[in-house]
C-alpha cells in the first residue's frame, strides 16, 4: 500500500437503478491521485463526474472495483468508521449550492456545525472558522445567515466549511458553478492556498476551463471512463484496461465514429491510420 | 453551545412546524395531566361531598357505656382515645380528622309528687347550644335548666326550687328554648333529650335539664344511666389519605377489648363504602379517557415529526458527510423535536394543572384544593416519553437513509409501508372491540367504563379503512376530472390520489372526531338522564321540608301563600319502604311537580280525578257530646255502645263510652264527655263483651248528634246528612232525605263488632299510582299517612312519580289526612315550590311554620355531577372535543405544509394562465375533501359507536329506577355542535387556503423542488 496515494480508483463500476432500468455511471474508472495533487475532473454533463466524487466521498458502495483514500479501502470500512474518516480526511462540496448549508445557519454557525464531530476546543473551533471566513473575504458576514448570502458568497462559504477540519483530501463538485470570474478566481485561489499551505488534496469537477488550468492535472471523465488526462496543458489519452483509449473530440474529425483505423506499432506506441472502404471516395 | 444555537435558529426557521410539534406534545402532556390531577383533586371533592351529604352519625361515632355515672367518663374517654389513635396512626391525625368530642353523662332525676321521670344531662359545652326564654344556664352544683314545655307543664319558674328523689333540691337557673337537635353537636341525641317536640314520642315527653357535671357527680348512690363520647369528623380537614382508617374504624372501636360493654354507633364504614365506589366509577374512565387521548396525541406526534423530520432530510444528509456519527446525526435529527418534547414536559403539565384548576373550580366542589400530585408528574412523563418513542419510529426511515438517497432517489424502490401501519392498528382495534364484545364488557345491563373504548377503537378502525378508500376514491374520481370538470377539481382530487400523508391525517382526524361525537353524545345523555333522575328524586325544583304545628292545616297555609295555584303544593308523604304514600293537592301538583322527568305530558289530567265530592268530616266541639238513638232490634242486648273520636293529631282513635244497651224497641239518649277536641268522629260502634263474644244483629235508627256549647245542646251540623254514613261490612245504611235520621240494620260477622262508620272521603282513594308497583291492579292495598293500611284505587299509571319514581302513589291530600283521621305524625310534611321559592319561604315563615330544610332538583342535578362518572364524562368531552380540534388543526396545517411546498407548481400554474380563482378552487377543495372526509368519517364512526356501547357509558354510582333513564342525545345539541364543528373547520381550512394562496408568487419560480 502506497501511503503517498491519495485515492486509488480500480476499475471502479457503478451501476444506477434497479434491475431492468439500469443505468451505468461508470464503467471501470481507473485512477490514482498523489498526496498533495491538485485534479480536475472534466467531462460532459451526465459523465459520471459527481458519481466518481460520491465514490471517493465513500457515499456510494461500488457495484465493482474499488475506492481506496487515504490508504483505507472504503467498501470494508463501518459506518462509524467511515464518519471518522469523513471528519479527519474528506471535505466535500456538493455540486447544488444549497445543500452544502444549513440556511438557517450564521456564516459561522455553518463552519462550526462542520467541526463539531472534531476535538477541538470551541474556542480552537471558532477561531478557525473566523480564520476560515476571513481567507474567503467573509469576515464581515459571520453573522448573517447562509441561506441570505448571495450565490457567490454561498460557494465560497460552502468551500471554507468543506475546509473546515483540515481535511487531507477535498472534493470539490463544480465550485464555481455559478461565479462571475472575479469570484471564481477567489474560489480557485481558496482551494490552491489550500493545496500549497496544508498540503490538502483536491478533486474538482469542473465544466470551468479556468479551474482546469488552475490545477496541477485534468483526468477528462466521458461515458463513465476516463477517457483522457491533461498535465501542464500537455494532454494524453489514457488506454483502458481492455484496451479502448478515448480520441480527444476535436480528432473525430479525423476519425469519425464508425470509421475502420489501423493500429500501427512502432517503438514508442501505436499510430491509428484511417481505412478507406472500397465504396467510399477518398 | 454552538449546537444549541443551531438548534434554536432550525426551531424558528421552521417556526410553523415548532408550533405544531409543540402544541401537539404539549398537548399530550397536558392530557396526561389532566387526567391524574382531576382524579386526585375530585377524590378530594367526591370525599368531602360524602360526608357533607351524609348524617353526623355517617361522619363520626358515639360510643355509649350503660352503668353507673359518677366518675366513668375519664376511662371512657382515655380508652375511645386510644384506640382512636392506634386506628388513625397517632394523636395528630387524630386531633386533625375529628372535631373535639363531646361528653355527656346521662341520668334521670325523678319527681316523686309529679309521678315525672324526667332526664337529667351533663353535656360538654351544652350552655353554648341553647337559647334561654329567661334565666342562664346551670353554673353550679344542683342548678339546672329546663325546658320551656316541661316548665310550662309542672308551672315552674326561673330560680324555683324543685326536689327530685335523689340529693338535694335543684335550682332552676333557666327556662331554655328546645334547640334545632338535628345539629351535629347532638349527634342524634335530640330523641332522647327533647322528646316533647317530637310529634309520636314514645318515651315519657319530658325534655331534660341540663345541669353541670358537678350535680350528677354528687346524686347518691351512684344511679345508673349512659355514659356518652361523640365525635364528629371535621370534614373540610378530613383528606382522601384518611379515608381507609377511618373505614376500619367501625369494627376496630366495636371489637376493641377496652372498649368491652361499650355500644359505638357509627356509619363511617358505609360511608367510607360509598366514598370508594364513587371514587373507583371515576377512576376507570379516567384511565381509559386519558389512555385514549394519550394514543391520540402520540399519532398525531408520530405524524407531525414524520413530516418534519423528513422536510430535514437534506440537512441530516449534510451532517452525515460532515462525518457525524450515528448518534450525532440522531440527536441532529431529532433535536427540534425532542428539544419540544423536553419543554413540553413541565409547560404541560403545568398547562394540564391550570386546565384541571379551571375544570375542577366549574365542576367540583367549592374549595377543593387542586395540587400537581405525584401523580400528575408522572402521567406527564409518561405522555412524553412516548412522544420520544413515536418521534424515533417516526425518524426512523430518515435517518437511516443513505446520504446519497436524500439527493437524488437512488437504488431502492420506494415502497409504501403504510399498510404494516395501518393493519397493525387495524388488528389491535378490532382484537380490543372483540375483546369487549365477547367479554360482556358491553350491553345495557353491564356498565362499564371500558365502554368508554369502544368509539376509540371503532374510531380508529373506520378510520384506518376510510383512510385508505379516500384515495382510491380520489383516484376514480380522477378520472372523470381529467376528462371534465376545471382545473380546481382536478389539481385538488390528483394531490389527494397521490398523498398517503394526506390520508394518515384523515385518519387521525377521523378518530379524534369520533372520540369528540361520542363523548358529546355520552356527555348529553348523562347529563339530561342526571337531570332526570335528580328531577324526579327531588320532586320539584324547590322542596321545603316543613314540621307545621299539629292544629295547622298546611293545605290551607299554602292556599293562603299562593292563591295562584302554580307556584306551590302542600305535600305529606309516608314511606312504608314497599310504597311511598304522596298525598297532595293535585291541581298544585300538577302545576308544581317536575312530571316531565316522568314522561308526563298532561299532569292536570291525570291527577284531575283524585278529588271527587265527598261529605264533610263531622266535628265535635263542645264539652260533651248527645247521641240519640231508637233500638228497634238489638240481638243480643246488652251489647256496649261507643262513638269514636279522633282528637286531632292524637295517633289513635278515643272511644266515648255510651254506656251499655240492655233492651230493644226503645229510645234512648246518651251523653258523654269530650276532652283535647275539635274531635272528629270516626264510627259508632256496638262491642260485645269480652265474655261473650258472638254474632251480633240489629236494627237502630240515629236520630240526632249534639254537642254542648257554651251551657247549651246543639245538634252538630250535616251529622245525619245522606251519605255521611256507611257500614262497609253490611252496607245496610240508610238516612231520609232531609238530614234528620239515619237508618242502620246490621248483621255482624262474629268476632267484628258492628260499626257505623263515618263516610267522609272516597273509600278506596282515588290514586296514581306508578306503574311499577301498580301493576295492573284496580285497586292496592298500602301505608297511609298514619302509617294504617290504606286501599286506594288507581286512577292513572304513570311512569315515574315525582319524589318517588318507582313506588309512590299520589292521591289527594284532603282525602289522605281524613284516612289518616288527621295524625299526620308518621308522615312527612313538605312544600313543593316552582319558581319564586324565596316568597313561599317567606309566607311560610309569616304562618310560623318552621322550615327544616330544603332540596331542589338543581342541587341535586349538581351533586349527581360531582359523582364520578358525571365528573368522567366531562373529562371526556373536554378530552376528546380538544383531540378532535387539534387533529382538525393538524390536518389543516399538515395539508397546508404541503401545499406550501407545491408552491412553485401554483405560481407556475399561474404564470401559464391559470385564474386565481381555480387555483383557490384547487386548495380549498382538497383540504375540503380530506378534512370533510375525515370528519364525516368520524361522526359515522361516533355514532355507530354510541349506537353500540351508548347504553354501557356509566353515568351514576348508585343505578336509578331503569324506567327514567333515556339513551338518546339531544338531537338540537348533537347537529348544533357537530355542525358548527363544521363549519369551523371550514372555516379554517378555507382561511388556510386563503393565505397559502396569498404567499403563491412569481417568486416561487426560483425555488426549486425540495
Ligand atoms: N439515481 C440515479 N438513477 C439513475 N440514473 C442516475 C442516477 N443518478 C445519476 N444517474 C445517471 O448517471 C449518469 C451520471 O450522472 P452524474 O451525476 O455522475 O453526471 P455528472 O457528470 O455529474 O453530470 P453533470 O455535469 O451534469 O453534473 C447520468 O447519466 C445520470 O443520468
Ligand atoms: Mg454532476
Amino acid at each position: 500500500m502506497n501511503v503517498d496515494v491519495a485515492v486509488r480508483c480500480d476499475n471502479l463500476v457503478h451501476v444506477y437503478g434497479t434491475p431492468g432500468a439500469e443505468v451505468a455511471a461508470l464503467r471501470g474508472v481507473d485512477l490514482v491521485v498523489k498526496e498533495g495533487e491538485t485534479v480536475a475532473l472534466l467531462g460532459p454533463s451526465g459523465a459520471g463526474k459527481t458519481t466518481l466524487l460520491w465514490h471517493l466521498a465513500g457515499l456510494l458502495k461500488p457495484t465493482a472495483g474499488a475506492v481506496e483514500v487515504a490508504g483505507k479501502r472504503l467498501a470494508t470500512l463501518s459506518a462509524a468508521e467511515l464518519a471518522v474518516l469523513r471528519v479527519r480526511e474528506i471535505g466535500v462540496v456538493l455540486q447544488n449550492p444549497g445543500r452544502n448549508l444549513l440556511p438557517y445557519d450564521t456564516a459561522i454557525g455553518n463552519l462550526l456545525f462542520a467541526q463539531r464531530p472534531t476535538r477541538r476546543s470551541g474556542a480552537a473551533k471558532r477561531r478557525r472558522a473566523h480564520a476560515l471566513l476571513d481567507s474567503v473575504g467573509l469576515g464581515g458576514a459571520a453573522t448573517r445567515r447562509a441561506g441570505r448570502l448571495s450565490g457567490g458568497e454561498q460557494q465560497r462559504l460552502a468551500v471554507a466549511v468543506a475546509l473546515a477540519n483540515s481535511p487531507g483530501l477535498l472534493l470539490a463538485d463544480e465550485p464555481t458553478s455559478q461565479l462571475d470570474p472575479v469570484s471564481a478566481a477567489a474560489v480557485i485561489d481558496l482551494i490552491r492556498a489550500a493545496n500549497e499551505e496544508s498540503g490538502t488534496t483536491v478533486v474538482a469537477v469542473s465544466h470551468d476551463a479556468a479551474v482546469g488550468a488552475a490545477l496541477g492535472r485534468t483526468v477528462t471523465i466521458r461515458d463513465g471512463r476516463v477517457g483522457s488526462e491533461g498535465r501542464s496543458g500537455e494532454d494524453y489519452v489514457v488506454v483502458g484496461r481492455d484496451g479502448t483509449v478515448q480520441l480527444p473530440p476535436e480528432m473525430l474529425d479525423t476519425l469519425p465514429p464508425g470509421t475502420l483505423a489501423r493500429a500501427v506499432r512502432h517503438d514508442h506506441g501505436v499510430d491509428l491510420r484511417r481505412i478507406y472502404d472500397a465504396g467510399e471516395s477518398q | 453551545m454552538t449546537g444549541a444555537l443551531t438548534l434554536l435558529r432550525a426551531l424558528l426557521h421552521r417556526a410553523g412546524t415548532t408550533v405544531v410539534i409543540l402544541v401537539v406534545a404539549l398537548c399530550a402532556t397536558a392530557a396526561a395531566t389532566v387526567g391524574p390531577t382531576y382524579y386526585v383533586a375530585a377524590r378530594h371533592s367526591i370525599l368531602q361531598d360524602t360526608l357533607t351529604a351524609t348524617s353526623v352519625v355517617g361522619r363520626g361515632f358515639q360510643a355509649v357505656r350503660q352503668g353507673p355515672v359518677q366518675s366513668s367518663i375519664g376511662a371512657l374517654d382515655s380508652n375511645v382515645t386510644h384506640e382512636l389513635d392506634q386506628a388513625l396512626g397517632g394523636p395528630a391525625t387524630v386531633r386533625r380528622v375529628f372535631a373535639p368530642a363531646v361528653l355527656a353523662l346521662e341520668a334521670t332525676a325523678f319527681f316523686p309528687n309529679l309521678g315525672e321521670n324526667v332526664p337529667l344531662v351533663w353535656r360538654t359545652d351544652v350552655c353554648a347550644h341553647l337559647r334561654f326564654r329567661s334565666g342562664r344556664c346551670g353554673t353550679a352544683t344542683g342548678e339546672v335548666a329546663v325546658s320551656a314545655s316541661l316548665a310550662a307543664l309542672n308551672h315552674w319558674q326561673t330560680g324555683q326550687r324543685v326536689q327530685a328523689a335523689r340529693g338535694g333540691p335543684l335550682t332552676i337557673s333557666g327556662i331554655y328554648l328546645p334547640p334545632d337537635a338535628s345539629g351535629d353537636y347532638w349527634f342524634s341525641r335530640g330523641g332522647v333529650y327533647f322528646p316533647a317536640e317530637i310529634p309520636i314520642a314514645q318515651a315519657a315527653p319530658y325534655d331534660a335539664l341540663f345541669t353541670p357535671h358537678a350535680t350528677i357527680d354528687v346524686l347518691s348512690g351512684n344511679p345508673q344511666g349512659s355514659t356518652v363520647i361523640a365525635r364528629a369528623l371535621d370534614v373540610p380537614r378530613v383528606t382522601p389519605a384518611d379515608v381507609d382508617a377511618l373505614g376500619r374504624l367501625d369494627s376496630r372501636l366495636n371489637n376493641a377489648s377496652l372498649l368491652n360493654g361499650v355500644a359505638v354507633a357509627t356509619g363511617l364504614s358505609s360511608t367510607v363504602d360509598t366514598v370508594h365506589s364513587s371514587w373507583s366509577s371515576l377512576s376507570v374512565p379516567v384511565i381509559v379517557v386519558t389512555a385514549e387521548l394519550l394514543v391520540l396525541t402520540w399519532l398525531l406526534l408520530f405524524l407531525v415529526v414524520t413530516d418534519a423530520v423528513e422536510a430535514r432530510g437534506t440537512e441530516i444528509a449534510l451532517a452525515k458527510l460532515r462525518g457525524y456519527g450515528a448518534a450525532r446525526a440522531f440527536f441532529f435529527g431529532l433535536g427540534e423535536p425532542l428539544t419540544l418534547l423536553a419543554l413540553a414536559l413541565p409547560a404541560g403539565a403545568v398547562i394540564g394543572w391550570a386546565l384541571t384548576g379551571v375544570l375542577s373550580h366549574v365542576l367540583l366542589r367549592a374549595g377543593t384544593p387542586v395540587p400537581l400530585p405525584g401523580l400528575g408528574w408522572a402521567g406527564a412523563t409518561a405522555a412524553a416519553a412516548g412522544g420520544v418513542a413515536a418521534v424515533v419510529v417516526a425518524a426512523r426511515t430518515t435517518l437511516t437513509r443513505p446520504v446519497v438517497e436524500q439527493w437524488r432517489r437512488t437504488g431502492r424502490k420506494a415502497t409504501d409501508r403504510g399498510w404494516v401501519f395501518d393493519a397493525v392498528v387495524l388488528t389491535g382495534a378490532a382484537a380490543g372491540l372483540a375483546q369487549l364484545l365477547i367479554g360482556g364488557s358491553l350491553g345495557s345491563a353491564k356498565h362499564s367504563a371500558l365502554a368508554l373504548l369502544v368509539p376509540g377503537l371503532l374510531g380508529l378502525a373506520i378510520a384506518v379503512v376510510g383512510s385508505r378508500l379516500l384515495p382510491v376514491i380520489c383516484r376514480a374520481w380522477f378520472a372523470r376530472t381529467r376528462r371534465r370538470g376545471g382545473l380546481g377539481p382536478f389539481l385538488a382530487v390528483r394531490h389527494i390520489a397521490r398523498r398517503p400523508g394526506g390520508t394518515r391525517t384523515t385518519m387521525i382526524l377521523a378518530t379524534a372526531v369520533a372520540l369528540a361525537t361520542f363523548s358529546l353524545a355520552a356527555w348529553s345523555v348523562a347529563s339530561n338522564n342526571r337531570a332526570r333522575v335528580a328531577e324526579v328524586t327531588v320532586g320539584a325544583p324547590t322542596v321545603f321540608s316543613v314540621a307545621p304545628d299539629i292544629r295547622t292545616d298546611l293545605g290551607a297555609v299554602v292556599d293562603h301563600i299562593d292563591p295562584g295555584g302554580h307556584a306551590a303544593s302542600a305535600v305529606e308523604t309516608f314511606n312504608s319502604g314497599q310504597s311511598v304514600l304522596v298525598a297532595v293537592q293535585p291541581q298544585r301538583f300538577a302545576a308544581v311537580a317536575h312530571w316531565k322527568a316522568g314522561f308526563v305530558s298532561a299532569p292536570a289530567a291525570l291527577l284531575g280525578g283524585l278529588h271527587p265530592p265527598a261529605p264533610d268530616p263531622v266535628v265535635l266541639q263542645g264539652d260533651k257530646v248527645r247521641v240519640h238513638l231508637d233500638v228497634n232490634t238489638l240481638q243480643p242486648a246488652a251489647d256496649r255502645l261507643s262513638l269514636d273520636i279522633v282528637a286531632t293529631g292524637a295517633s289513635s282513635p278515643t272511644p266515648i263510652d255510651l254506656g251499655v244497651i240492655t233492651r230493644q224497641h226503645v229510645s234512648i239518649t246518651r251523653v258523654g264527655s269530650l276532652a283535647g277536641c275539635p274531635c272528629t268522629v270516626r264510627d259508632l260502634q256496638f262491642s260485645p263483651p269480652a265474655s261473650r263474644p258472638g254474632q251480633i244483629t240489629g236494627d237502630v235508627t240515629l236520630t240526632g248528634l249534639e254537642v254542648l256549647r257554651a251551657g247549651s245542646w246543639q245538634s252538630v251540623p250535616h251529622a245525619l246528612d245522606a251519605g255521611q254514613w256507611s257500614d262497609t261490612a253490611d252496607q245496610q245504611v240508610a238516612a231520609d232525605g232531609n238530614g234528620q235520621q239515619v237508618h242502620w240494620s246490621f248483621f255482624a260477622v262474629i268476632g267484628i263488632p258492628p260499626t257505623l262508620s263515618i263516610h267522609d272521603r272516597p273509600d278506596p282513594l282515588p290514586a296514581v299510582a306508578a306503574s311499577a308497583i301498580a301493576g295492573n291492579d284496580s285497586t292496592l292495598t298500602l301505608s297511609g299517612l298514619d302509617g294504617a293500611d290504606l286501599t286506594v284505587a288507581v286512577t292513572g299509571r304513570v311512569a315515574n312519580v315525582p319524589a318517588a319514581p318507582a313506588n309512590g302513589v299520589v292521591v289527594d291530600l284532603t282525602y289522605a289526612e281524613r284516612a289518616a283521621f288527621g295524625n299526620l305524625g308518621p308522615a312527612t310534611a313538605q312544600v313543593w315550590v316552582r319558581g319564586d321559592r324565596e316568597r313561599i319561604r317567606r309566607g311560610l315563615q309569616a304562618a310560623h311554620i318552621p322550615i327544616l330544610s330544603t332540596r331542589t332538583s338543581a342541587e341535586a342535578d349538581a351533586e349527581l355531577t360531582r359523582q364520578g362518572p358525571g365528573l368522567a364524562s366531562v373529562l371526556f368531552l373536554a378530552d376528546a372535543g380538544a383531540a378532535a380540534v387539534l387533529a382538525a388543526l393538524a390536518a389543516v396545517l399538515s395539508l397546508s405544509a404541503a401545499a406550501r411546498r407545491r408552491r412553485y407548481e401554483y405560481a407556475a400554474l399561474a404564470a401559464t394562465g391559470a385564474s386565481r380563482r381555480t387555483l383557490f378552487t384547487a386548495l380549498v377543495l382538497e383540504q375540503l375533501v380530506v378534512v370533510g372526509f375525515g370528519a364525516l368519517t368520524g361522526v359515522g364512526a361516533g355514532l355507530l359507536a354510541v349506537v353500540i356501547a351508548g347504553r354501557s357509558v356509566p353515568e351514576f354510582v348508585v343505578a336509578p329506577v331503569a324506567a327514567l333513564l333515556r339513551y338518546g342525545p339531544s338531537p338540537l345539541l348533537m347537529v348544533l355542535a357537530l355542525g358548527g364543528g363544521f363549519v369551523l373547520l371550514l372555516t379554517s381550512a378555507g382561511l388556510a387556503a386563503a393565505a397559502l394562496l396569498r404567499s403563491v408568487t412569481a417568486e416561487q419560480l426560483r425555488e426549486a423542488p425540495a
